[in-house]
């Protein structure tokens, strides 16, 4: 059994789904910081993928400093990064660029994707 | 080598009961025979066993084992397996070997060993059995499934069963095998397996090929097949009758016994019971038998003269010629011809006995028939007869000299001659004899030469003899079971009825045979090879065709004594 | 090194050509896909690259050597498991494997006990005896138990219960694990199960190959879009990468994008002003049924 789940959707290349599905139980606090993430063999034979793609999504997160490997014990769960809320905010600015060009291609305007945002920080903090 | 005993393993696991009973029978067949502890030769029976089921089992095995590996197609489990070709391959071949050529060869090799066969017959038999079971095995190799091989054997073999009786029915002068009766009586019995095995195996093939549509392979097969076929049939009984062979190494042949005497005895007698052909038509009459009866005299020393033919002519007092058809089928033995018993003392170191000139042995020789609705014409016309008789001469030598008691048993070149029981009837001697003889399709030579089985009977002639007492009796009649083949090993039983007592350079003893006499008495068989053939012309004056008989169920002239 | 390599690789039944030209390169390590309709050829090609069926044309190669060439110890690190492939009958699953077992010097017996446990086999049937999808899972044990550098399956899936279907996959998983490469090569109809685990995709239909591409690739650039508007009609000439475009009614028209990017969506935002134009990924599974659809139609206007 895996500490998080993956949904798998059409269209969207498989790695991407299962990094963000990570990054998404970190942030809910399913996969809680320091705990053991499992093996990429585990990883390909529980969701059914392929071992090179496992390996994939294993590298690219630790490459981003989401998981840690620690010779002799395997794989954890970085803490949250230290760092200056300003870094921290910097981290994200790809995705809310994204964020804001989609809403304003969608037509909705700041209140409403205010509004979403806000719903949908409350909702990860109740499942937190 | 690993891999090939893997293989092997692996088949032996698969069919193994298929091949222990294939090996049981092979055992029984010959073992049992050869230690003569199965029912008397002869019969279906013993056809079935010894013959026809080792045949279909290893049809079926050999097929199966190079089938559940096959070479063809895409989708053999071994194609995509570690596996080689040759390992494959060399591992269906030692299956083979180990299934059945070595038990058999194992089982023969201790015949012949004890029947002490010369080395060639050993040869000939090593390379029979592996020979035909490679061939067997490549081809089967090369057909690529086991139900539909089975099934067209089946029908093809079934097909060509009833081609060939219809064709013996229609055509019955071309001498073809009665398909039912698979003991053929002339050349080798191996052969005639031989090649009614691989005519139903090219015919399987040849139609699988065609199902398949595989015509290329088609083409090979037939390009393989046909001259094999051809050698089988050719050296098949599709000619029953050919003249013997000369044994390589034969005894010289001299002048052939140009001075035998042949002489006619008349009066000519008449058989009313006499079937004839008629040639025009074909169909089958009612006829005249008219036979004489003849005698043979100076025959030379170590020979023996054997009739081959008759054919007698008839110039009528009014000049009409009229010459009947040559009669070939002419039973007569010579052996029991005490004419010929000079011949036969002199050949075996005794005083010929002492031949009042009056008591010349005569035979009925058969001269020709009339048919029925013919002989009008014929019936009480005088003229002067002339007989041409073609002969064969025999040049025959001791052969083997056993104890005339039940038990005993001799040894030699591949033959096993044992007697059975020697009894007394009528006051005559009763001997019953076992002829085993290893034969060989390979050697053309020897005690397994394909040709003794023509006309055998007329090659060994048995003679008892007392040398104590100096007295001897010929053979008087003889009965031959037809020969048995189990696979090398050819098996004939021999009931001999001896005649009346003669004393070595004296005249006949008027007692009857009795058990003493048989204490001392050896039981010598002569052996004989041909020596050529020649012609004799006698004639008759003053000849005339005799009347009918009136008695509608008269027996039959005696035609030899 | 290439897995697989086929350079002009041709075969035809009488006068049936059942893979044309085929040039096709798989690097080792990956998952390679085979996709394609019935008789595309699929079947034949892999029987050409394992020495199963003579080439009429063109070679290929498999695990750096020759497929003609292909003796027993090529064989050692290949695994095939085909739906028409014969198995010995008469054997058990376990006579089958001890039969295996030394045939390859690579095989591990812990990984056939384990296998053999969770393909819930029983070891003393007969293989004759056992169900269409027990004999797929006994086929497969006796091909992953020496843990072989390439995995060939021909149509693995046809007729197995989701449930089966799934203990296969789990099966193949059990494969990769140590720092050997590990090639997978699966043909099948059945593309939603090998969706999440092909690495590339290989599209085949009357013997050509259409489409080699990664399937994140594929499945980044085939996108269905629907436009929603008042009075639109779709452009005099077609724009590139649009294929199957349809209009049910005045306000909607339908399409699949087969180029899809950022410009292309900034393009169709600029073609329809003012409409609504919704994005869709698609599944391999649908994506292979719109090369299928094309294929068969430009093959139509071919023949015509």
């Amino acid at each position: 059994m895996l500490p998080f789940t993956v949904n798998f959707r059409p269209g969207e290349p498989v790695y991407e789904q299962v990094t963000y599905a990570v990054k998404k139980a970190i942030a809910t606090g399913q996969l809680a910081a320091g705990s053991r993430f499992p093996a990429v063999r585990t990883l390909s034979q529980e969701l059914r993928i392929n071992p090179n793609t496992a390996h994939k999504v294993v590298t690219s997160l630790t490459a981003e400093g989401v998981l840690l490997v620690h010779p002799g014990i395997g794989t954890v769960v970085a803490p949250p990064t230290a760092g200056s809320a300003a870094d921290r905010a910097a981290l994200l600015n790809d995705e809310l660029e994204r964020l804001v060009v989609e809403a304003r291609r969608l037509g909705l305007d700041e209140d409403k994707v205010l509004a979403a945002v806000r719903g949908h920080w409350r909702k990860l903090k109740g499942i937190q | 080598m690993s891999a090939v005993l893997h293989i092997l393993r692996k088949d032996l696991r698969h069919m193994g009961i298929l091949a222990a009973l294939s090996v049981a029978f092979s055992l029984v067949a010959t073992l049992g025979w050869y230690w003569d502890i199965m029912p008397s030769a002869g019969g279906f029976l013993v056809f079935m066993i010894g013959q026809v089921i080792p045949v279909i089992i290893q049809f079926i095995l050999v097929v199966a084992i190079m089938q559940a590996d096959p070479t063809v197609g895409d989708r053999a489990f071994w194609r995509t397996r570690p596996i080689s070709p040759g390992a494959l391959l060399s591992a269906k071949l030692l299956f083979l070997l180990v299934v059945f050529a070595v038990p058999s060869l194992a089982v023969n090799l201790y015949i012949a060993a004890s029947m002490d066969a010369p080395i060639r017959v050993l040869m000939g038999m090593v390379i029979e059995s592996t020979g035909m079971l490679l061939v067997e095995g490549l081809v089967a190799a090369l057909v690529g499934s086991m139900t539909q091989s089975l099934i067209q054997a089946a029908a093809a073999l079934l097909a060509g069963v009833v081609a060939a009786t219809a064709v013996a029915t229609i055509f019955p002068d071309l001498h073809l095998f009665t398909p039912w009766r698979l003991d053929i009586p002339g050349h080798a019995p191996r052969l005639a397996a031989v090649g009614l095995y691989s005519g139903a195996a090219a015919l399987i093939l040849i139609a699988h090929q065609f199902a398949t549509r595989r015509t290329g392979r088609t083409l090979a097969f037939l390009i393989v097949l046909v001259p094999v076929v051809l050698f089988a049939g050719t050296n098949w009984p599709v000619t029953i009758t050919t003249a013997p062979t000369q044994l390589a190494g034969a005894p010289s042949k001299p002048a052939l016994s140009e001075g035998v005497q042949i002489m006619l005895i008349p009066p000519a007698q008449v058989w009313s019971n006499g079937l004839e052909r008629d040639p025009a038509t074909g169909r089958i009459l009612k006829a005249q038998t008219y036979s004489i009866n003849a005698a043979a005299r100076s025959v030379p020393e170590g020979r023996i003269v054997q009739l081959d033919s008759v054919s007698a002519g008839v110039v009528f007092e009014n000049g009409e010629r009229h010459d009947f058809s040559t009669n070939g089928s002419v039973f007569w033995h010579f052996w029991t011809n005490l004419e010929q018993a000079t011949s036969l003392c002199r050949a075996l170191g005794l005083a010929p006995p002492a031949l009042e000139n009056e008591k010349l042995q005569a035979h009925g020789l058969r001269l020709f028939s009339i048919a029925n609705e013919k002989s009008k014409a014929f019936l009480g016309r005088r003229g002067t007869l002339s007989v041409t008789i073609k002969l064969e001469e025999l040049a025959f030598h001791e052969d083997v000299s056993l104890p005339a008691r039940s038990g005993a048993s001799s040894v030699h070149g591949g033959q096993k001659w044992s007697v059975g029981k020697v009894s007394i009837v009528d006051g005559h001697a009763v001997a019953d004899l076992r002829h085993l003889r290893l034969s060989s399709m390979l050697i053309t030579d020897g005690a397994a030469r394909p040709d003794y089985y023509w006309s055998e009977a007329f090659r060994h002639g048995f003679v008892l003899l007392n040398r104590k007492r100096g007295e001897f009796a010929l053979s008087a009649d003889r009965w031959n079971s037809a020969d048995t083949p189990i696979w090398t090993l050819d098996i004939n039983m021999k009931r001999i009825k001896f005649g009346d007592r003669w004393a070595t350079g004296g005249s006949m003893v008027k007692a009857p045979m009795d058990d003493a006499w048989l204490e001392d008495a050896e039981l010598v068989i002569l052996h004989a090879e041909s020596a050529g053939t020649f012609s004799k012309t006698v004639t008759l004056e003053n000849f005339q065709i005799p009347q009918a008989e009136d008695a509608p169920d008269s027996t039959p002239a005696p035609f030899w004594q | 090194m290439n897995a697989i390599e086929c350079d002009n690789l041709s075969r035809s039944f009488g006068r049936v050509p059942a893979v044309r030209e085929l040039t096709l390169a798989i690097p080792e390590g990956r998952f390679f896909a085979l996709l394609g309709p019935n008789g595309a050829g699929k079947t034949t090609l892999l029987k050409l690259l394992l020495n199963l069926l003579r080439p009429t044309g063109g070679t290929s190669r498999i695990l750096g050597h020759e497929s003609s060439r292909l003796t027993a110890s090529e064989f050692r690190r290949i695994g095939y498991v085909a739906d028409g492939q014969d198995l010995p009958e008469w054997m058990t699953v376990a006579q089958l494997m001890e039969f295996c077992r030394p045939l390859y010097p690579t095989w591990d017996g812990a990984l056939a006990t384990r296998l053999q446990a969770m393909f819930d086999l029983p070891g003393d049937r007969p293989i004759k005896k056992l169900s269409r999808g027990m004999r797929m899972k006994a086929a497969l044990l006796s091909s992953l138990s020496y843990r072989p550098d390439l995995m060939v399956l021909d149509e693995p899936f046809g007729g197995l219960d989701p449930l089966v279907r799934d203990e296969f996959i789990q099966g193949l998983l059990e494969l990769p694990g140590d720092d050997r490469p590990r090639t997978f090569i699966v043909s099948s109809h059945d593309i939603d199960e090998v969706e999440r685990l092909a690495d590339d995709v290989g599209f085949l239909a009357g013997g050509r190959l259409l489409v080699h591409e990664s399937a994140d690739s594929l499945r980044g650039r085939f996108r269905t879009v629907e436009v929603v508007g008042s009075a639109i009609a779709p452009p005099a000439g077609r724009p590139a990468g649009w294929l199957e475009v349809k209009q049910p009614s005045g306000n909607v028209i339908q399409l699949v994008h087969g180029a899809f990017s950022p410009a292309a969506q900034s393009e169709l935002t600029a073609l329809f002003p003012g409409s609504t134009v919704s994005v869709h990924a698609m599944t391999l599974s649908e994506i292979f049924l719109v090369l299928a659809r094309g294929h068969r139609d430009s093959a139509g206007k071919e023949a015509a």
